[in-house]
Order: structure tokens, then C-alpha cells, then sequence
């Protein structure tokens, strides 16, 4: 089969397309009839675009779903690693320093009387429990809940001027993850892959690691494919929970296994004999060799004892804080994936499935300073590790580290309360590697960090920013889905140029 | 211009621009009319052929359109390939052995025929069709969002679809009734309006409030525009449509009729699959209670057993014994309590204003009690006396020895009683329905395995039924005669409870819970204490408070809201107590500045009887004066338990039961659980409420409120006219008219598509949800209008389309690629040759576990999970480790869950049901030859597998050779035949199977 491509849907614009248009929008009635008459528009969409930007959608190979493929333009990284710290990591008590917060610490917000977030009313204005230091030779202050990636202050690129659509979690992890509040659409890591294919045919091109204590609040769609082939969902193990069904069956060794793959091999070569040429036939027969070549190369990846202890104990994988060890395991498979050449790495930082609010995640509504006096040295330690280790092996150079949350917290305490409430208005993520620069911090909340007030930077305008570093246009990558060209970024989003080195 | 282009580049895609454009959008809202699918439907005339391809039209007009591009057709394909095709389009399963041997050896004519009709009867064609329908109704079994959690109620129109499909419903009534099935008495096809996600966070910030509605109104409005009319109407949220004549004003306009619509269950006429489970389960019920008659502890000396209609408590049942025409809880105005204590002289009414009605014509025993007891009892019975007008009221109370219903010779009478009359035999006041209180029936020696059964005395009337006491008599003292009158209270009550006691000194008053209505943390308004009439726990008196635990960061819930004066739930304390062990309860104190004589507490849930979640509903009242000195005053023991008036595991602890009799203990804790949800009748099928104005909201935004909009459709198509206050359901009626019209140029249009697309792989129209501007044009405009048409005048008739499509020569091509086909039309879209393809996800399993031979064919009820279901704080799904033979049935009854998906099957494309997906991709990953080899769903059933060939045949050769039959529908070659059993030989025939489920014959279409 010589087929075009049916997971794009169309083809650039082609002759066929662009006189369609011609016929429609312009010659009028007559000129279309003729050439619907002679067939010439055939089953071509016709094509929206004619001047102005116009839609690259890759050509998928269902035969090689992640055969890498070509960027828009030269990028700067090649590989992307987000870290998402699920619930909601206060902005004020890590890395938005703000000395008014101290000043005014007790007294209530201004116009708080009026204010209704998520969780209802406002207390008084709360400064951090944690101090503030000069970090690094650039002197950042960064507060004492995250020493160690403080200490590298130097190579991050801070922007505190996010801002989200959404107050509440799940739809706000969504809007994070796949650039869309609802569920259902897919993931920044799916339109990477989609994008970019991958360089190592023999691991998943996007691998979701959740936390040791179980999965985000949105589960599997902050890693789905939504309405892109299945082939670009995520695939979702971490150092303790391996690839579902990689294993071969009780009782089956290596040998016989073979024996099994070439015998099945034989079954289909018999019948591809009477399908000569069938693409999707061929397709299924290699997907089995590559299965074989995944089933050695993914307990490799996974199996961290090779790892000497000196990078061990830079990760804190041996911790005595169980928490912590786990979590600086996965850390430390995601360099190991990366250095592999998987496209897109999703680091997941706390959990809904072992504890509600606060308890296993971020998400401090009572109780913050027992809270995070947790999950600060879970945190801290296993991600200055990981960004430590990319930059000693050179691997900083193409990978672009992101670390991100779904929105800030409120500058006050609730209502009654001894922790803070969700606050879309103004946070902090930063990235590192690739293309960024550091150390640097770009926009800025106001003086109490409640609102962005310098250079917003809206979820869009991150994912948008992150694509322009993998070489790619966020509105040129396109996928055709129910009547709408849909983009990771909707009708928005503006690249940060800013930040870019 | 400016206008245009500012509202361009702030909409649907950037990339889009540029005066050339612009020049087309302008032309575009012209020239609308235009567009091929905005079109009527027209008839084309047939062209004439000669030759076997001009009987059937489709072969007439797809023999024209490959002449046009100078393609031929392929012969026809084998038999034996061709009735697997039809198996697998039109059944998603493959034929069995027995089938594909009759067709191949039938040489009678029209063999065909009778197959393709054979097979379009079969049920398994509803359940293969409604699989694709699904996918654009964007069904699910969970809510999506956040936690992601579990609808278990929503089966019900997975039933109703596969259900019409069987039945050939008319393509126009089935969607009307989707729509608006609650007008036409098909109340379980409105869950298609709440089938999508929704998300259920909910929070005192009202923007968040109205944006979570616009969402909900949104995935109604674009479902129901893209599944049914090919439209995107998602657009026009925010702007007008940049390519199809549909405006912002009509996006609210359909705002406006679905702007009732609400999220959540309602109860539903009862189904087929309903009565005939619950007929089951009482039989089963009925058989467990007879194995455990001789295995169960029997009651203690002076212990009650309240029966309740329609509930359990403590293990004892209640059964309805036919379906009569059954009323049951008719809900009387909410009960006052002021008098408390009550006496069995004095009653208050005990069963909360609910009791069981049934109408009857002659002799009819309406429900059978098993109090599951032994020995003497005096037993009490209530009804609800007075409704003047409802006929004859004689009603019979009948003790059935053996417990069965099938036998009445076995039954005596205990009482005949005109319910019309009070338990005293007053005439009640008034018309309306009383309480008749408790009529004491003396005393009855009792069997476990004895039932009481109630029964209308003749005539044509109504019986009813309300609590019964039984209350165990120690043997000597029914011999003297010494029954000692009873005496208890009401069960609590959310509003207000009063304990009264002897007035005494305490310096304390604690209240210390043992249980809630729901088993969450303990919520109370007000804890008053009285001496005389004043309140002497008021804060302001100087009473101090203190608890075992209090909710801290709540605003509404606390701890100095119990004794602030004012009642509600605003102003309420909640333990926040997350124990629940018995050995450490919640509590509160109330501590007086001095010691006080006190003579009665008070205390509610929430006093307006706006919140009933949460409350106590077991407790102790204690006062002390000194330190420690506690002394119980008051407690929920002398009161009716709450448990009666809803249904509840008995409370009974397994442990204490014989280890033979646990197993049917758990069964018949399941059974009764299922047989109280199938009579509960809740289905999540939306609920209704005639809604507010409906506002145009500038750009989208919930917070920007511009024109009043009345509920219409799409002006462009011939709207309807409503006026803005219409009644809810009256706008839904109306707008399914205006899709089912006959000039609506859509509705058969899309679904015509839809429908050759899952017999060929690909629609005439490859954007099968997108019939607008943006969409691709069809490849065979004059056929899909032609099909289009013969679906209307036939009476909507889907089954009619199939059998047109199934039995022309296009579908019974062969499927094998030609050169001269491939040059020319790659894709195969112009049909020189049948398209094979991979089956889907569902398709695939469902043709293992058929070739395994362990399918079951049970249809309809709850479904089956694909996961290890693990609730911690939010639900996990995992998956599953083993399957059994309940999960062995067709996977449509695998529970959908969103967001997720299946661990097995899911990676072969499976929508993830948050939007419609017409057209599922056909992905070919490592993972999915991982899931297929070696899960262990696929290895289990390789194993059933080779027991199936094992027991049929004698070695490996004979096995080998029936696998192949079985499997692919053909036999092996010889060669193959030598190779697989050698192979199976080394291996194992098991081994062997496994290679057969991962075979590319296998899992294709041919």
C-alpha cells in the first residue's frame, strides 16, 4: 500500500486543496460543480489555510509511530524533563521571596472582605515559615524548604509571573499537562512524540514516572494521548512499578520465548504472502521484534544497582526517608532515560492516591508547615541531584529541565486556618538546560505575591515557550480532530523570547 | 475589515489569516447554501449497468465512481472469508466452527441472504453496534476530573442502546428519546445527555461555580452537534462559527434548551433486566434463608426486631412477593416529634412519614417479613390507616410455615384488620394517610424459617404496610401471662431530639457518638442543656465546651457554634474524626460554671432539616457531678434504630456465625444489597429543573452576561420556535424534532456515514463529525445521498441500511491489494477491492475468549471491571492480576472508566470517552505485542484454550488441526500443519494457542 498517511487526517496544502479553496471562496459555484463533477476534489479536506501560518502535521508512519522526525526549525533541546509537584506548591514558602510578606505578616489583605477563593475567606497575610537566603554566585534568595536546589540557583531560569486559567486541581493539572482545563486532550508529552518521533526505537518515546505513593489527581491525562493515535500516550512505570506485561509469562524462559516469537513470525509471514505490501501487517510482525529488543532494554533502564554509590548518595537514593529514596530513584531513571534518548520524560512529585489534602502532596491547605517540612526534603535533594548529574555527564546541554506545579498559593492563611489556599494568579516554575538562560528571573508578582504584575506568562505562553525549544511551532503543530485544528495551545500563547538564551 | 480581522486572530487557530482568507469567510457567510451536506437530500437517479452489479444500487453507484477512475473491482472472496467478514463487522465476533461449515457446504440459493439476515438477528449485533455508538456519545462509567470516581449507576443505557439496536428502533425515535426519552416514558436513554465527564469539586467561589456549569452545558451542546449533525458547535461558544453558518446566538439558544439539564441519577421505570434480577435474587434469597435457618444464632431474651418495608436490619428480611402495583414510600410532610418519649399509648409516628403502598384487585399477598427468630415473640404491627377513597382496606397478616411463597397450604391467619382504622380501631381525622401505631398481635411462636406474610383480603383496594416489632418472651413468662407493655422512642431525627430524664445536679454533660448516618464524622448545630426552660449551655451562661476532635480549617464547622445559640448547619460543630473505632469515640463536653440541676437535653443535626448526612444516630448521654462520676442518662438504646429506614448490612458479626454458614451469610448480604439497588431504581440519567433565563455570555466568558437567548436549534436549519420561559422538557421535544425533521439535511446523512464506516473501514466522509466546510467531501456524494434517503423513507430502519450494504457485491469483494487497484487508489477509497483491517480493542477480546470457548453471553446488569479497583484517599486503578469467569463476557460490559485506559486491550486505540471520537485510530506500538503475549488475560485464555482442544481431540496433531479451524475458520496446510505441531509438541499446545491469539490472521478483518 502506497497509502498516504491516515493518522494525520491531510497532507499539506496540495494543488487539489488550494483550488478547492479557489473554488469555494472565490470562482464561486460554477468552478467547484465542474470540479466536484470531475471528481478533482475528491476526498481532500479542503485545506483552511491559504496565506498567513499554516499547518505542519507530522507524517506518521503507522509501520514506526515514533520514528523521529524533523522539527520546525533547529532546536535547542532535544529531550524535555518535567518535574510536576502535584497540588499546588506554594510559590512563597520556595522560591518568590518576598520581604513584604514579613512586614505585613499578621495583617489582613487588602481587599480580602471581597474575596472569595477556593476555599472561601481569607485570614491575615502570612509570611514564610522558612528563611530566605542569597543562593549561588547570582546571591537568588531562595528559602531554606529547598536548600539543595538553591544551591544551584546559578543554573536555574525562574518565572514568577505563571498564571492559570483555573483555581481548582484537577482541571488546573490538566490545563498544565495538555494545555486544556477539561479532560480529554492530549498531553504536552503526546504532542512532543507526536511531533518529534524518538531517537531510541527501543524504549517508549514518553515515559510518565508517578510518585512512589501512587498517581496525580488526574491520573493517566496528564500523560493521555487524548485525540492523537494511542501510540502517543505516555507509558507509565517508575523505579519501583515496572512495565506492565513486560514480563514474559510464568514458567516461559528466554529460550522458549524465541521459540514462540519465531514460530508466531512464521504464522504471519504465511499470511502476509497473501497480502503483499500491507503496511499495517508489516507493522505488527516488527512491532513484536522491537517488543523483544524493549523486553532487555527496559530492565536495563530500570535496574539502577549498576549506579555507583557516589551517584547514589548524590541523589539521596539511599536515604534513610523512605519517601525521599524513592523518589530520588525515579529521579535518577529519568536521567537514565534521557541518556537514552527517550523524548520526553514526566516526573511526577507527590500524590493523591495515599492522602488527601496536604497529606502526600502540595497541597497545604491546614496545616503547612508540618506539611511541607515533609515534603520539602523529599523534594529538595533527588531533583538537585538530577540536575547535577545532566550537567556532569554534558546532558544539560540538550535536555530541558522543567519544573512546574498546577498554581500557586494565596499570601494569606484561609479562613481559620494554618495553611494557604489556591491562587491562579501568580506562581513560579522554572526551567533549566537547553536553551534557557541562568541564572535568570523573569515577570514578578506583586509585593505580597499574590498577582503576576510584570511580563505574565500564561500556561499557554510556557507550553508555547517549551515547544519553541524542541524546534517546534506551537501553532503550526496541528492535529485535526472533530472539525478543528487543535493545538497544544489552543488560539493562545505567545513564546517567551525572553528567557531564551 | 478591523472588525473581521480582530475577531479572526483571537479565534479557532492563528495560523489562519491573511486577506485572502477573510475574502473567503466573507464569501463563506454568503454563500453558505452552498455547502454540500447544508443541502437537501435528493434521490439520485440510479445509473444503468449491466451485469450483476446493477441489482443493488450501491453497486450501480460505487461501479460508476470506480469507472470514473478507472479502477475495477475484484472478484468476489471465498465463503469461508466472507461470512468471518460478516461475523466480525457486523458481530465484532467470529463464526463458529458449526456456522462457517453450513454456509461454506450451502449450495442452495441464496445462502447469503439468509446468513446476512441470520446474523443481523442475532443479539450480539446490539452489542457490537452500540460499542461504536458509544465512542461518539462519549460513555462512561466514571465521572472524570478529579479522583476520577465511580458511576455505578449508569449501566442502564448501555442496556437501552444495545436494546434498540437489537430491535431495529427507528433511527429518528432513538435519538429523539436520547433527547427527550423522559416524555416518551424511556427514561434510561436520557443518561446519553450526562454520559460525559463532569466535574464535581465544588467551592464557595461562584466563578468557578458558573465556569464548571458552562463546561457541563458545553460537552452537552458539542456532543449532541458533532455525534448527531456532523457539526462542530463548540466554536461558537465563544464567536461565531468561522466556517458553518452557526452563530453565537445559537450556541446559547441551545444553551437554553438543554439549560435544565443537570448531572445526576433519577429513578426509572423499572426494565426487564430489573425484574427479572430481582425475581431472581428473591428466590435466591429465599433459598439462602432456608440453608441458614438451622446455622444462625437466634434472637436473646428481651431483644426487639424491627422489620421495616423495604429494608434489613440485623439480618432479617423483608421480600416483595410480586410485582403489583407497587407505590412504595409515599412521603408524607416531615413529622414533628413533640412529644418524647412516646408510649406505645402515645405513639410518635416511628417510620419517619414512610410506608409501603400497594394497590390490588382480589387476593394478593403483597410482602413476606422473616424476622429470622425462634421461640415465642409478641409481635406488633403497623400500617398507615385513614386515605379515604382507597377502596377496600381488609388486609391479612398470615404466618408461612416452610417460608415459601409457591406453597400457601402451609399458612395460617394471625390477624384480619380493616387498615382504614387506627391499631385501636378509631377512625382516624381527615383524609389523608396516619399512622395507624403499633397493633399488639400477641404472642406468636416463631421458626427461623417462618415468614409473615400480608396479604389484600379480596375486593379491589389498597394495602399497606408499615414497622413490625418483634419482641422475644422468655418461655415462663408467657405461661404466666406476664407481658410488661412496651415502651421506646423514635428513631433520631436530623431537626431536633429531646432527652428527657430526672432532674439531678452535674457540674458535665458529655455526648459521646457511636455512629453516624453515614459513617463520616459527626456533625451537631446546638447542644442545649435545660434547667426548667433556660438553656444553661449557652456560651453566654458561662458553659465552657470541649471535644475529642474538632474540624480545624472549616469556616462553617466549630467547636463554639455548638453552644452559640444559633442553629444550622452554617453554624454547627464536626469532629473531624477520622478514627471510628468503637474503643475511642468522638465526643463533646459541656462543663457548667457550677454545678447545675438540669433535666433535659436537646440537640439536632442541622434544626431547619436542611442536612441529614453525618448526624449520630447512636449515642450515650452521661452527666457527672464529680470527676469521673459519669452516669448515663439518656441514650439511642430505647429508640427505634436509624438503620431501619434505609437499607444497610445487617450488623450482625460474621465471626460469630459457624464457618459453614459465612459463605451463604455473604451471599446473602450481596444479594440483598443488589436486590435493594435494582428496586431502589436510581440510574444516571440526569435530573431536570426548569431553569432561569439564559444569557449570550460575551466570548464565553461565565461572568460576561449579554442578551436574553430563548431556546431554538441552528437558525440556518429552519430553527423552532419556543418561547423563552417554555417548559423544560418541552424544549428538549422540540429540539429533537428539529433533528429528526425530514428536511434537516444532516442527521441521515451523518449517520449513514457512520454506518458504512464501520463496514468498511472508512466512511465516504473520512471526518465522520465534521460535515461543515472544514470537513472533507465525501467520495461518493451521490451514494451517500442516495443511502441518506432510503434511510428516511424506509422508517428510519438501520437494520435495512446494513442488509443493502451487506448484500451488495462491494462488501463481498475479495480484500486481497492489486497493483493496478494500489497505483491508482492507495487507500482504497473508491472500494476496487473490500479494505481489511486490524479489529478493535473490544473485537479482539471478545474473539479470544470466544475461540478459548469460556465466553458468556450474558447481556445487560452491572458490569464487570478491567481493574484492581483500590480507594486510599482517591481511587486507584490498577490492573488486574486474575480474571474468572464473570469477566469472560462480551467487553461491552466492562465497566468504561474514563481517563483511563483498559491495562490489556486499551493501548489498541480505545477512546478515552471525554469527547466523540468518530473514527478511532489504528496505532501498531511494541506495547500492544507485550499486552497481547504475555498479560495475563491473554496467557489464562491461551490455557482455556488448549483445555478446550485437549478435551476434544487425542494429541497434538488432531489439536493443531481443530485450532486452526477454530481460529482462522479454514484448515491448515500441510506444511503449516507439520510446523505448528512440532511446535506445540516442544512447547506445548498452550504455547501454540498464545501464538494463535497474536496472529496477524487472527486479528483482521479479511
Amino acid at each position: 500500500m502506497t497509502s498516504p498517511n491516515p493518522l494525520s487526517g491531510r497532507h499539506l496544502l496540495s494543488r487539489r486543496g488550494f483550488l478547492g479553496d479557489m473554488a469555494a471562496g472565490i470562482s464561486g459555484v460554477a468552478l467547484a460543480q465542474l470540479l466536484a463533477g470531475e471528481g478533482l476534489l475528491g476526498a481532500e479536506r479542503r485545506s483552511s489555510s491559504v496565506g498567513g501560518v499554516e499547518p505542519i502535521r507530522p507524517q506518521i508512519d503507522p509501520s514506526h509511530p515514533y520514528a523521529a522526525r524533523s522539527s520546525h526549525f533547529e532546536p535547542r533541546a532535544k529531550n524535555v524533563v518535567v518535574i510536576f509537584c502535584s497540588g499546588a506548591t506554594s510559590h512563597l514558602d520556595t522560591f518568590d521571596y518576598k520581604p513584604e510578606l514579613i512586614r505585613q505578616n499578621g495583617k489582613p489583605l487588602p481587599g480580602a472582605e471581597d474575596l472569595i477563593t477556593f476555599a472561601g475567606k481569607q485570614g491575615d497575610i502570612r509570611r514564610s515559615h522558612w528563611d530566605f537566603k542569597p543562593r549561588g554566585k547570582c546571591g537568588k534568595m531562595i528559602s531554606d524548604l529547598v536548600p539543595h536546589i538553591g544551591s544551584l540557583a546559578d543554573d536555574l531560569c525562574f518565572i514568577h509571573s505563571m498564571t492559570s486559567k483555573t483555581n481548582t486541581h484537577g482541571p488546573g493539572e490538566n490545563f498544565m499537562s495538555t494545555g486544556f482545563t477539561l479532560d480529554g486532550f492530549p498531553s504536552l508529552g503526546g504532542w512532543l512524540t507526536y511531533a518529534l518521533g524518538s531517537v531510541n526505537d527501543e524504549l517508549p518515546a514518553f515515559v510518565a514516572i508517578p510518585d512512589p505513593r501512587g498517581g496525580p489527581q488526574m491520573a493517566g491525562n496528564n500523560w493521555g494521548a487524548g485525540f492523537l493515535p494511542a501510540a502517543f500516550q505516555g507509558t507509565s512505570f517508575n523505579a519501583s512499578r515496572p512495565v506492565s506485561n513486560l514480563a514474559r509469562p510464568p514458567g516461559v524462559g528466554a529460550g522458549a520465548d524465541g521459540r514462540w516469537r519465531d514460530f508466531l513470525r512464521g504464522l504471519n509471514d504465511r499470511h502476509l504472502e497473501r497480502f503483499p505490501g500491507d503496511t499495517q501487517l508489516a507493522a505488527r510482525i516488527s512491532s513484536y521484534e522491537l517488543a523483544a529488543r524493549m523486553q532487555l532494554s527496559v530492565p536495563e533502564v530500570t535496574d539502577l544497582s549498576g549506579e555507583p554509590q557516589s551517584v547514589r548518595d548524590l541523589y539521596g537514593a539511599d536515604d534513610q526517608n523512605k519517601l525521599k529514596a524513592g523518589f530520588a530513584r525515579n529521579c535518577m531513571l529519568a536521567r537514565r532515560l534521557v541518556e537514552r534518548g527517550v523524548r520526553v520524560v514526566q516526573l511526577f512529585n507527590g500524590s493523591y492516591h495515599q492522602g488527601g489534602e496536604g497529606v502526600s502532596n502540595w497541597d497545604a491547605h491546614g496545616k503547612i508547615v508540618e506539611q511541607y517540612s515533609k515534603h520539602g526534603p523529599v523534594l529538595d535533594q533527588p531533583v538537585a541531584g538530577l540536575l547535577k548529574d545532566l550537567k556532569q555527564r554534558g546532558l544539560l546541554e540538550e535536555t530541558l529541565v522543567v519544573w512546574t506545579t498546577e498554581f500557586g498559593r494565596m499570601p494569606t492563611f484561609q479562613l481559620a486556618s494554618q495553611g494557604r489556599d489556591h491562587n491562579p494568579e501568580g506562581f513560579t516554575t522554572w526551567m533549566a538546560g537547553a536553551g534557557v538562560k541562568a541564572p535568570f528571573s523573569f515577570g514578578a508578582t506583586d509585593e505580597l505575591g499574590y498577582k503576576a504584575v510584570e511580563n505574565e506568562v500564561t500556561v499557554h505562553d510556557f507550553h508555547a515557550t517549551i515547544l519553541h525549544l524542541l524546534g517546534l511551532d506551537h501553532e503550526r503543530l496541528t492535529f485535526y480532530h472533530n472539525g478543528i485544528e487543535r493545538r497544544l495551545t489552543d488560539v493562545e500563547g505567545i513564546v517567551v523570547r525572553k528567557i531564551l538564551t | 475589515m478591523r472588525l473581521f480581522e480582530s475577531i479572526l486572530s483571537t479565534f479557532c487557530g492563528r495560523y489562519i489569516g491573511g486577506p485572502l482568507l477573510l475574502l473567503g469567510v466573507l464569501a463563506g457567510g454568503m454563500r453558505a447554501e452552498e455547502h454540500w451536506s447544508f443541502l437537501p437530500i435528493e434521490r439520485p437517479p440510479i445509473p444503468m449497468l449491466s451485469g450483476g452489479w446493477a441489482a443493488n444500487p450501491i453497486d450501480a453507484l460505487v461501479r460508476a465512481r470506480l469507472e470514473d477512475k478507472k479502477l475495477r473491482p475484484s472478484p468476489p472472496a471465498s465463503r469461508a472469508t466472507l461470512i468471518r467478514r460478516l461475523y466480525l463487522v457486523v458481530l465484532g465476533l467470529p463464526p463458529s466452527l458449526e456456522e462457517v461449515e453450513c454456509f461454506v457446504n450451502d449450495d442452495r440459493p441464496g445462502a447469503w441472504q439468509r446468513l446476512v439476515d441470520r446474523v443481523l438477528a442475532s443479539p450480539r449485533y446490539g452489542e457490537r453496534w452500540a460499542q461504536h455508538w458509544f465512542d461518539i456519545v462519549r460513555y462512561a462509567e466514571s465521572h472524570g476530573f478529579e479522583g476520577n470516581p465511580l458511576r455505578k449507576q449508569a449501566w442502564h443505557y448501555r442496556d437501552y442502546v444495545i436494546d434498540s439496536f437489537n430491535s431495529d428502533k427507528p433511527y429518528d425515535r432513538f435519538l429523539t428519546e436520547q433527547l427527550a426519552g423522559d416524555a416518551v416514558g424511556v427514561d434510561r436513554a436520557t443518561a446519553y445527555l450526562v454520559a460525559g465527564g463532569c466535574d464535581r469539586v465544588t467551592s464557595p467561589d461562584p466563578v468557578l461555580t458558573l465556569k464548571q456549569r458552562q463546561d457541563e452545558l458545553a460537552d452537552i451542546i458539542n456532543t449532541t452537534g458533532t455525534a448527531f449533525l456532523g457539526l462542530t458547535l463548540g466554536c461558537a461558544r465563544c464567536h461565531d462559527h468561522k466556517f458553518d453558518p452557526v452563530t453565537q446566538k445559537d450556541y446559547y439558544s441551545m444553551s437554553a434548551v438543554f439549560a435544565g439539564v443537570k448531572h445526576g441519577e433519577r429513578k426509572i421505570p423499572p426494565t426487564d433486566y430489573m425484574v427479572h434480577r430481582i425475581g431472581e435474587l428473591d428466590r435466591r434469597i429465599m433459598e439462602l434463608w432456608q440453608e441458614l435457618s438451622a446455622q444462625l444464632p437466634v434472637t436473646a431474651p428481651e431483644e426487639l426486631v424491627f422489620l421495616d418495608e423495604g429494608s434489613v436490619w440485623s439480618g432479617r428480611g423483608v421480600a416483595h412477593l410480586e410485582p403489583a402495583e407497587d407505590l412504595p414510600y409515599p412521603n408524607r410532610p416531615p413529622e414533628v416529634f413533640p412529644e418524647d418519649p412516646a408510649t406505645i399509648r402515645d405513639p410518635a409516628d416511628l417510620s419517619l412519614g414512610r410506608y409501603g403502598l400497594w394497590r390490588h384487585s382480589g387476593d394478593r399477598p403483597v410482602i413476606a417479613y422473616r424476622p429470622f427468630v425462634r421461640g415465642p415473640h409478641q409481635m406488633l404491627v403497623s400500617w398507615a390507616a385513614g386515605m379515604a377513597g382507597a377502596g377496600d382496606r381488609r388486609a391479612r397478616y398470615l404466618l408461612d410455615a416452610d417460608g415459601r411463597s409457591e406453597t400457601s397450604a402451609d399458612r395460617r391467619l394471625l390477624l384480619a384488620v380493616d387498615q382504614s382504622t387506627l391499631a385501636d380501631g378509631s377512625i382516624p381525622v381527615g383524609d389523608g394517610a396516619v399512622w395507624s401505631g403499633l397493633y399488639d398481635l400477641g404472642i406468636v411462636e416463631l421458626e427461623p424459617g417462618n415468614a409473615i406474610v400480608l396479604q389484600a383480603a379480596g375486593g379491589s383496594g389498597t394495602v399497606s404496610a408499615d414497622l413490625l416489632v418483634f419482641r422475644s418472651v422468655p418461655q415462663g413468662e408467657v405461661a404466666r401471662g406476664e407481658i410488661p407493655p412496651m415502651a421506646f422512642r423514635p428513631t433520631v431525627n436530623a431537626s431536633r431530639n429531646v432527652e428527657v430524664f430526672e432532674p439531678l445536679k452535674a457540674r458535665v454533660v458529655r455526648l459521646t457518638i457511636l455512629e453516624t448516618s453515614d459513617g463520616e464524622d459527626a456533625i451537631v448545630d446546638e447542644l442545649e442543656v435545660f434547667s426548667g426552660d433556660r438553656n444553661v449551655a449557652l456560651a453566654t451562661s458561662g458553659a465552657r465546651l470541649s471535644a475529642s476532635s474538632d474540624l480545624k480549617e472549616s469556616e462553617i464547622h466549630k467547636l463554639e457554634f455548638l453552644n452559640d445559640g444559633l442553629y444550622g448547619n452554617e453554624r454547627s460543630w464536626r469532629s473531624g474524626y477520622t478514627g471510628h473505632q468503637p474503643c475511642c469515640p468522638q465526643w463533646v463536653l459541656v462543663e457548667f460554671p457550677e454545678p447545675t440541676l438540669i433535666e433535659r437535653v436537646e440537640w439536632g443535626r442541622s434544626r431547619p432539616g436542611t442536612h441529614r448526612d453525618a448526624m449520630p444516630t447512636r449515642y450515650t448521654l452521661e452527666v457527672a457531678l464529680e470527676k469521673d462520676q459519669w452516669q448515663t442518662v439518656s441514650s439511642s438504646e430505647n429508640r427505634v434504630p436509624y438503620f431501619v429506614h434505609r437499607p444497610v448490612q445487617p450488623q450482625l458479626d460474621p465471626d460469630l456465625l459457624p464457618e459453614e454458614a459465612r459463605e451463604p451469610w455473604q451471599q446473602l448480604l450481596e444479594a440483598r444489597t443488589e436486590e435493594s439497588v435494582h428496586r431502589g431504581g436510581l440510574s444516571y440519567v440526569g435530573k431536570f429543573e426548569q431553569p432561569g433565563p439564559t444569557h449570550l455570555l460575551y466570548r464565553g466568558d461565565a461572568m460576561q452576561k449579554r442578551d436574553l437567548v430563548a431556546p431554538a436549534a441552528i437558525q440556518r436549519f429552519g430553527s423552532v420556535a419556543l418561547a423563552a420561559d417554555s417548559s423544560e422538557q418541552s424544549r428538549r421535544v422540540q429540539f429533537a424534532r428539529w433533528i429528526v425533521a425530514r428536511d434537516n439535511p444532516l442527521t441521515a446523512r451523518v449517520m449513514v456515514n457512520r454506518i458504512w464506516q464501520h463496514h468498511f473501514g472508512i466512511g465516504m466522509v473520512d471526518t465522520p463529525s465534521d460535515f461543515g466546510a472544514a470537513g472533507t467531501r465525501p467520495t461518493h456524494p451521490l451514494l451517500l445521498d442516495y443511502l441518506a434517503d432510503e434511510l428516511k423513507t424506509s422508517g428510519w430502519s438501520l437494520k435495512r441500511l446494513h442488509r443493502l450494504i451487506l448484500t451488495s457485491r462491494t462488501f463481498r469483494q475479495d480484500s486481497r491489494p492489486r497493483q493496478d487497484g494500489l497505483a491508482i487508489d492507495g487507500d482504497s477509497r473508491f472500494l476496487w477491492r473490500f479494505p481489511p483491517r486490524r479489529l478493535e480493542a473490544e473485537a479482539i477480546r471478545d474473539a479470544i475468549c470466544s475461540t478459548s470457548g469460556v465466553m458468556d453471553l450474558a447481556m445487560g446488569g452491572p458490569g464487570f471491571s478491567g481493574f484492581d479497583i483500590k480507594k486510599r484517599a482517591d481511587i486507584e486503578f490498577l490492573p488486574r492480576t486474575t480474571y474468572s469467569p464473570e469477566d469472560f463476557r462480551r467487553m461491552i460490559y466492562m465497566t468504561r472508566i474514563r481517563q483511563e485506559a483498559e491495562p490489556v486491550f486499551g493501548l489498541f486505540d480505545c477512546p478515552d470517552a471525554t469527547q466523540v471520537m468518530g473514527r478511532r485510530g489504528q496505532t501498531t506500538t511494541a506495547l500492544q505485542a507485550f499486552n497481547l503475549s504475555n498479560s495475563a488475560f491473554v496467557v489464562q485464555q491461551s490455557r482455556l484454550m488448549a483445555d478446550r482442544l485437549d478435551r476434544h481431540t487425542t494429541g497434538h496433531r488432531e489439536a493443531v488441526a481443530l485450532a486452526y479451524r477454530i481460529t482462522f475458520g479454514r484448515n491448515a496446510g500441510l506444511e503449516e500443519l507439520e510446523k505448528a505441531v512440532d511446535f506445540s509438541e516442544g512447547e506445548g499446545l498452550w504455547m501454540f494457542c498464545r501464538a494463535l491469539f497474536n496472529a496477524n490472521e487472527f486479528l483482521t478483518i479479511p
